[in-house]
């Protein structure tokens, strides 16, 4: 289940896995960097900064962060529970295959 | 959990931007690497991603984002200080003021090109 609280040792409290708490630390992490790294995605633009390694962080970190926000979001508001399970593997083998195809179009730059 | 008022708003607005934002990001990194599902592929999606629909949806992607972005700093201060949560209905008027301060140029100066490309 999702952490829901305002600190790290509340969260520490609640997390009900290890693997809760970890995503829960890489929501922040991860938004830390992806404020800084779309900031110069936008306002620099995506043909000044053509680094392999600078475009496919971009995408992992933000696919992952989303699809973990889905996840929490999914978890929330979707009670069915074959119903939540189908949109969630559908979610994660559209990321999967999109993370894959940024990794193949990145190599080929 | 959080009684109403400025916290509970900055929550489902926060919410419901993420759920914009990965939408657009799904699409968006379609785009991108479309030429690796083949030319067919890439050929056949490239006219969509230039339509004003689209254009529309990436302007609102990108108020997401500026929302999405300030909000979690917010949330942040409010992680990691002892005194974030104090003040956290404070910041999230500084958060709004300077979510309009940013997006309201973008969508002036966007939005007429956007228009002008029709409905196609």
């Amino acid at each position: 289940m999702a952490i829901k609280t305002r600190n790290f040792d509340e969260a520490r409290r609640q997390a009900s896995t290890n693997w809760e708490l970890i995503w829960w630390v890489f929501m922040r992490v991860s938004g830390l960097l992806l404020i800084l790294l779309l900031w110069m995605h936008i306002y620099i633009g995506p043909k000044l900064i053509s680094i392999k390694a600078y475009d496919f962080t971009l995408l992992a970190l933000a696919l992952l962060h989303g699809t973990n926000g889905s996840r929490y979001i999914l978890d929330d508001y979707v009670h069915n529970g074959s119903l939540r399970v189908i949109l969630k593997s559908t979610l994660y083998v559209l990321v999967a295959v999109l993370l894959l195809a940024g990794g193949l179009f990145v190599a080929k730059l | 959990m959080y009684r109403g008022g400025e916290g509970q708003w900055a929550y489902y607005l926060h919410r419901f931007a993420g759920a914009l934002i990965i939408l657009y990001l799904l699409l968006h990194a379609t785009e991108m690497t479309a030429p690796v599902f083949g030319s067919d592929f890439a050929a056949a999606v490239a006219g969509w991603f230039r339509t004003a629909s689209y254009k529309l949806l990436q302007l609102l992607a990108v108020g997401a984002i500026i929302y999405h972005g300030l909000n979690g700093i917010r949330i942040m201060l409010m992680d990691f200080t002892s005194w974030g949560t104090r003040i956290q209905k404070y910041v999230w008027y500084v958060v709004i003021i300077v979510f309009f301060l940013m997006y309201v140029p973008i969508v002036n100066y966007q939005l007429p090109q956007i228009l002008n490309l029709g409905g196609h």
